[in-house]
């Protein structure tokens, strides 16, 4: 084996050209991730203290949740997933990205589209479809911005030169071409061109459901399988059962949305697919399921060294988790208690936060250094981030799971009057304030650590990248240092 | 081996089937569904919404209502909503054939309003629940509502639709509270949402 | 038939049809061949199998524990 075969700074040269449009993909998002998390306290807060703040239109209830979902959504998961998107792909493909500047020019499209939405939202125009409520003006925005992401995705992978197709190629590719048909075939059959009554509701979970399973799940997936075995060192258990999940995962989840109408207005045949795709599902989500725990298997360990493993492992258990509890929920038996209530709420949760926002935030522990050429400036940071955040998830969903749970047992004794019913959930409703105002203190502690990297503060490292035992065999990413080679293995 | 186009058509066309499935057959199926005239004579049902009650269609979506609020009544044998008097029948598509956009919800954190008009007919009673849930429903979670309403110093007569004002509540003498055109339009909404109008294939056996 | 039996055909035989191209797509070109190898394709002499490319940062800050 010879030890270079190609300019060792091939993969810098390759990273950096991706570094203008990631970091306004990853800045935006930031922005959006604080700001969503304000909105989420306020709502929260609201939930169960009516009178906070309730004398304006503009931050009633009913409109800060839904400015708080997208911008959560569109503004942090879909910005943070479309950097890591661009970096993967250009990364996998071994291809510099072109035209660089084209792409940060979609960020700013993108940012404008978000601004206007959530104001839109918050000023009285909500379009009123869940998961959809920008006004009619934002989605040709965010179609434009994102034509010229999906076009320069493919051009890169057009340009590669790495002859296999990577599983996360096929996971980018699914998310390159689902949502933007998701995202207008949606818009038109709801917004421009409507059809009316229960089909239209029927198209609203078709995409409420695949924006979070066609869209955010194959990034968070995509990045999962390329970072785990990149910072372990160490190949996926089995690509086979990796490619498998992929085929699995576009065959059936396509056809979950209809659970969501459980017991509701609508044909009975088409929650009974749902229902059954949804059982399928066990396949594509045992194949990671099972991919990511044996690729880590003896490796444990690097968890306690590295950010970007603990906050991607702990996303890709959630995502079990998350799937299997979906998976639950489309059986009738369950949803009839669970319908209706905060179980759902903590079920959306664990899926968009516990899974996707986590991975995300391991994808930035890993990019941001190599693209700014600067480290993170504190590990105690990284740790009041990570111990907070998975806290605050991890108690969001039990408080709101077991009270979603009582209060739908409760909803289904009818001699229970319903006033009552309510009043009993005012304790969960303030414990998931509790929560989320943890989870904001990690995002601020996190948004602040960015920042510091953006900007090249604290002290300038002279180190290698990066660090462990001094026995192990960890090396760093720098263009300058010579690649240590792993050793005995 | 340029396979990217094969690649992009494949992902396409697994797309493409399943949007048949859930979206254009549930269409074929049910876009053909039209208002029945009752057997023994009468209106129409379902009626498309009067000029002002559909102006309060746009308020009850824009301020959100759907979030805390469903507008469906589930079969007798799939939770108890028959049973707790939410409304006389399950709900069924044709109920729906004039809804755009769709206000069926996912939440519960408040009762099941497909029923609410026939439920509580009373216009002053939603106004003074809407302007604070508590005046009505002790406890309530519900998000007040005041902004949809004016304070005004009475000049001449009090109004008409001016609120009773529970004792307590800091109102300077000579003012009155009183719903804004857009609480009127909701109220009205409120007021015309009614499933109860018997639907052969509601029945259940 | 109804017309909705028919779409379902339809589908049925789009949705398992494409299933069926797209992963033979997959063997023709090779991508299914070499499993192993092909676990291996993000790896390279730079960044070889077996090693560790991330840490926490060092610096002016202690170990992380
Ligand atoms: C934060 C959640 C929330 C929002 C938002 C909300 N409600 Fe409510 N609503 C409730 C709760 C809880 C109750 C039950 C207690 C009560 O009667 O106030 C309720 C009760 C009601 C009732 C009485 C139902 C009955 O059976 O007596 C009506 C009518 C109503 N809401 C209308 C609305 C309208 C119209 C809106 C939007 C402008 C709205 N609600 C927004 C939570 C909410």
């Amino acid at each position: 084996m010879s030890l270079v075969t190609r300019p060792p700074d091939r993969r810098v040269s390759i990273d950096a050209s991706t570094r203008l449009p990631v970091l306004v993909f990853f800045t935006s998002a930031v922005f959006w991730l604080v700001t969503g998390s304000f909105l989420a306290i306020l709502a929260s807060i609201k939930m169960h203290t009516p009178g906070f703040l309730a004398s304006t239109s503009w931050l009633t209830f009913g409109r800060v949740r839904p400015a708080h979902l997208n911008a959560v959504a569109y503004g942090w998961a879909s910005m943070a997933g479309i950097g890591v998107l661009l970096w993967l792909m250009a990364r996998l493909s071994r291809a510099e990205l072109r035209y660089p500047w084209l792409l940060a020019v979609a960020g700013g499209i993108w940012n404008v589209g978000i601004l206007l939405g959530i104001v839109g939202i918050l000023s009285g125009q909500s379009s009123g479809i869940e998961w959809l409520e920008f006004p009619p003006y934002v989605p040709p925005i965010l179609v434009a911005a994102y034509a010229i992401v999906g076009v320069w995705a493919v051009v890169t992978f057009r340009d590669r030169r790495e002859k296999h197709v990577y599983v996360s190629q096929w996971y980018l590719f699914g998310a390159i071409f689902w949502f933007p048909w998701l995202y207008t075939v949606t818009n038109l059959l709801m917004v421009y061109q409507p059809i009316t009554g229960v089909t239209q509701a029927s198209v609203n979970w078709w995409y409420g459901h695949n924006a979070l399973g066609l869209w955010f799940t194959p990034i968070g997936l995509a990045a999962a399988y390329y970072l785990i075995p990149k910072v372990i060192g160490r190949p996926i258990h089995s690509y086979y059962l990796s490619i498998l999940g992929f085929w699995a995962l576009a065959l059936f989840y396509n056809w979950n949305g209809a659970h969501h109408l459980i017991g509701g207005p609508v044909p009975a045949w088409l929650v009974t697919v749902s229902s059954v795709a949804s059982g399928m599902m066990i396949i594509p989500v045992g194949a990671v399921a099972i991919n990511h725990h044996m690729t880590m298997w003896g490796y444990f360990h690097v968890l306690k060294y590295s950010p970007t493993l603990r906050f991607i492992v702990f996303g890709s258990m959630c995502y079990t988790a998350v799937s299997l509890q979906g998976m639950s929920q489309s059986f009738r038996t369950l949803n009839q208690v669970t319908h209706f209530t905060h179980y759902t709420v903590a079920h959306a949760h664990l899926g968009l936060y516990g899974f996707f926002s986590m991975v995300m935030f391991g994808c930035i522990y890993y990019i941001m250094p190599r693209l700014t050429g600067w480290e993170w400036a504190s590990s105690r940071m990284i740790k009041i981030h990570f111990w907070t955040t998975a806290l605050g998830i991890g108690s969001y969903w039990t408080i709101l799971t077991w009270g979603g749970l009582m209060q739908g047992i409760e909803l289904n004794d009818s001699d229970l009057p319903f006033m009552t019913i309510m009043k009993r959930t005012i304790p969960y409703l303030w414990s998931r304030t509790f929560s989320g105002v943890l989870m904001t203190t990690g995002h601020l502690v996190f948004a602040a650590l960015f920042a510091m990297n953006l900007l090249h503060l604290g002290e300038r490292r002279t180190e290698p990248t990066l660090l462990g035992d001094n026995d192990d065999n960890v090396a760093t990413e720098s263009a300058q240092a010579p690649p240590v080679l792993g050793s005995s293995h | 081996m340029n396979n990217a186009p094969a690649i992009f058509l494949g992902v396409f066309l697994v797309f493409a089937s399943a949007w048949l499935g859930l979206i254009f057959a549930p269409y074929a199926q049910l876009s053909g569904l039209a208002p029945v005239v009752p057997a023994e004579g009468g209106d129409a049902y379902p009626r498309p919404l009067g000029g002002l009650a559909a102006q309060g269609r746009v308020i009850y979506r824009v301020n959100g209502c759907i979030y805390c609020h469903s507008q469906q009544i589930r079969s007798e044998r799939f939770g108890t909503d028959i049973a707790r008097g939410w409304g006389p029948r399950r709900t069924v598509a044709r109920d729906y054939i004039y809804d755009s956009p769709h206000l069926l919800g996912s939440m519960r954190t408040g009762p099941d309003l497909a029923n609410i008009g026939a439920r509580q007919p009373s216009a002053q009673w939603h106004h003074r629940h809407l302007f604070n849930p508590t005046w009505t429903s002790p406890g309530s979670i519900m998000s007040p509502f005041s902004f949809l309403y004016e304070t005004r110093k009475i000049v001449g007569q009090k109004s008409v639709d001016a609120l009773p004002i529970p004792k307590g509540y800091p109102l300077a003498d000579g003012y009155e509270i009183v719903p804004s055109d857009h609480a009127k339009a909701l109220v009205a909404y409120l007021q015309a949402l009614d499933h109860t109008t018997p639907l052969p294939e509601a029945e259940e056996q | 038939m109804t017309l909705t039996e028919i779409i379902w055909m339809a589908c049925a035989f789009i949705f398992g049809g494409t299933a069926v191209w797209g992963l033979s797509w997959s063997v023709r070109a090779g991508q299914l061949d070499d499993l192993n190898g092909a676990a291996t394709s993000i790896f390279d002499d730079d960044e070889p199998v077996g090693l560790r490319t991330d840490g926490f940062p060092t610096g002016q800050v202690e170990k992380f524990r």
